[in-house]
C-alpha cells in the first residue's frame, strides 16, 4: 500500500488516487496511471476495494414495503403539521446579526469621523473598516476556538481503555461552528482566500467534534490529537491571531460579539 | 406516464397528500438504503425513512426544483444520520474492544481460500465493522460520495464544510476503508 503523504516521490499519493478513481483528477494523473505500472497496481487495488463496498447493500425488503412506511407516516403527518416547539436562535443569525451591526457601526464611526476632520469619506475607506471589523470579529472567534481545542490537543494520553469526556467542548462547538461558516463565507465574498481556508481547516475539526462521541476512546482521542498536530492547525490559529491582535492590545476599540 | 417529482411537489403544496403519498412510496427504499449504509443498522435505517419524510414534509416550501427531489431528501437523510450517529455514540462501540487482536486479525488469519471469502455474510460483517471505523463526518461524505454520486460541492453543502474539508473527508475515508479491507481484497 502507498504512503499517504506526497512523500511517495514521484508516484501517486493515496488521496490523489482516490481523486483519480471518482473521475475528479487532472487528466495528468490519468496518464501517469497507464504509464506507471506500479501506480497501475495500486489503483486497481483500490478499485476492488471500492467495488467490493459497492456491492455492499442494505438487507432485502418485504414487498409492500413503501405501502408500510406510508401507513406510518400518514399517522405522524397531521400532528407534525400542528407540532409547535420553542427553539433558541439560530447562532448562525446571532453572529449575522452582530456582525451586521458591526460593520454597519464601524461604517457610522468611519463616515462620523470623515465628516469632522476630512473631506466625504469614499467607500474604500468604508470597506476597510469593514474589513478591519471582520478581522477583529474572527481574531476572536479563533481566540475562543483555541480555548476549546488546545486542552483536547495538550491532554496527556489516555490508555486505551479510558475515555475522554468532550461533553463540555461539544456544548461549545455548535456555535462556534455556526460563527465559523458564517465567517468563512463572508471571507470567501472578500476573496480572503487565506483567512478562508484557515477557516475551513477549522470548520473540518470543530465538525469532527460536534459529531464526535461525548466521550472519547483512547484511539478516538489519539486520532483527533494526530490529526490537529499534523494539521499544524493551533499553529496557524496562533499566527492568524499574532498577525491580526485585538484592537484592546494597542489601545483601541474592543468590539466583541 | 409518470408524474415528475416536480410535478408531485407542486401538488403537495397544493394540498394534496396524495401526491405526498406517491413521492414517500417511490423514495423510501433509496432512503433506507442510504440510511441503511449510514447506520449499519435496519432500525436506524427505518428511523431515517420516517423521519426524512417527516422532515420533508414540513420543509416541501424549501425545495427549489433546480435539483433533483431525491438529492434533496439525500441531504436530509444524511442530516439526520448525523444527528442519529450523534445521539445513539455508535461509534463508540467498535473502539471497547479489548480482545486485543481486533476483526482484522481474524479475517488476515482466516483461510485465504477465494471460495470460503465468497460474497458472504462474513464479508458483510467486515465491511459494516471497517465503516464502523469511519467517523461519522467521513462516513456521511464517503457513503454521499459512494453510493449517492453526490458532488463534493453538495457533500460539503451537506456538512456544512468547504469542499476541500468534504474532498478530503472522503480521501480519509477511503485510504481507512482500503487499509481496513486489504487483507479480504487480495484474498478474492
Amino acid at each position: 500500500m502507498k504512503p499517504d503523504s506526497a512523500s511517495a516521490g514521484s508516484h501517486l499519493t493515496q488521496d490523489q488516487i482516490a481523486e483519480y478513481l471518482y473521475g475528479d483528477a487532472a487528466p495528468e494523473l490519468a496518464a501517469h496511471v497507464a504509464a506507471c505500472p506500479e501506480c497501475g497496481e495500486e489503483c486497481d487495488a483500490v478499485y476492488r476495494t471500492l467495488q467490493l463496498l459497492r456491492n455492499w447493500e442494505a438487507p432485502e425488503l418485504a414487498p409492500g414495503y413503501e405501502s408500510a412506511v406510508w401507513q406510518k407516516l400518514a399517522a405522524s403527518l397531521p400532528q407534525q403539521r400542528r407540532a409547535f416547539r420553542f427553539r433558541r436562535p439560530n447562532a448562525v443569525w446571532t453572529a449575522a446579526a452582530a456582525l451586521a451591526a458591526m460593520i454597519v457601526v464601524a461604517i457610522s464611526l468611519q463616515f462620523a469621523g470623515s465628516r469632522v476632520q476630512e473631506p466625504p469619506a469614499d467607500t474604500a475607506q468604508a470597506s476597510d473598516a469593514g474589513q478591519r471589523i471582520l478581522s477583529v470579529a474572527v481574531t476572536d472567534h479563533i481566540e475562543r476556538t483555541m480555548a476549546v481545542l488546545s486542552p483536547l490537543v495538550n491532554a496527556e494520553p489516555q490508555h486505551p481503555a479510558r475515555f475522554t469526556d468532550v461533553s463540555v467542548e461539544q456544548n461549545t462547538v455548535e456555535d462556534l461552528l455556526a460563527e465559523n461558516r458564517l465567517y468563512r463565507q463572508t471571507a470567501v465574498q472578500d476573496k480572503d482566500r487565506n483567512t478562508a481556508a484557515l477557516l475551513d481547516e477549522i470548520g473540518q475539526v470543530l465538525v469532527e467534534l460536534e459529531h464526535s462521541p461525548a466521550k472519547l476512546s483512547g484511539p478516538q482521542a489519539h486520532d483527533l490529537q494526530q490529526r490537529l498536530a499534523d494539521s499544524s492547525l493551533l499553529s496557524k490559529m496562533k499566527g492568524f491571531v499574532s498577525s491580526n491582535p485585538s484592537p484592546g492590545e494597542n489601545g483601541a476599540r474592543v468590539i466583541k460579539l | 406516464m409518470e408524474e415528475s417529482d416536480p410535478a408531485l411537489v407542486d401538488r403537495v403544496l397544493n394540498g394534496d397528500r396524495d401526491a405526498f403519498q406517491m413521492l414517500a412510496e417511490r423514495h423510501s427504499r433509496s432512503v433506507f438504503q442510504l440510511g441503511y449504509r449510514m447506520t449499519g443498522n435496519q432500525e436506524d435505517a427505518e428511523d431515517i425513512v420516517q423521519e426524512t419524510f417527516l422532515r420533508a414534509f414540513r420543509h416541501l416550501k424549501r425545495y427549489e426544483s433546480r435539483s433533483s427531489f431525491s438529492t434533496w431528501l439525500y441531504r436530509i437523510a444524511a442530516n439526520y444520520s448525523l444527528d442519529l450517529m450523534r445521539s445513539r455514540r455508535r461509534f463508540v462501540d467498535c473502539e471497547r474492544r479489548d480482545d486485543g487482536a481486533g476483526w482484522l486479525a481474524d479475517v488476515a488469519s482466516s483461510d485465504p481460500s477465494a471460495h470460503q471469502l465468497a460474497y458472504s455474510g462474513q464479508i458483510r460483517d467486515n465491511i459494516e465493522k471497517a465503516m464502523n471505523e469511519l467517523t461519522v463526518v467521513e462516513r456521511t461524505a464517503f457513503v454521499l460520495r459512494h453510493y449517492q454520486n453526490f458532488s463534493i460541492e453538495q457533500i460539503g453543502a451537506a456538512l456544512g464544510v468547504g469542499e476541500n474539508a468534504a474532498k478530503h473527508s472522503i480521501f480519509r475515508a477511503v485510504r481507512k476503508l482500503r487499509r481496513a479491507l486489504e487483507p479480504l481484497v487480495t484474498a478474492v
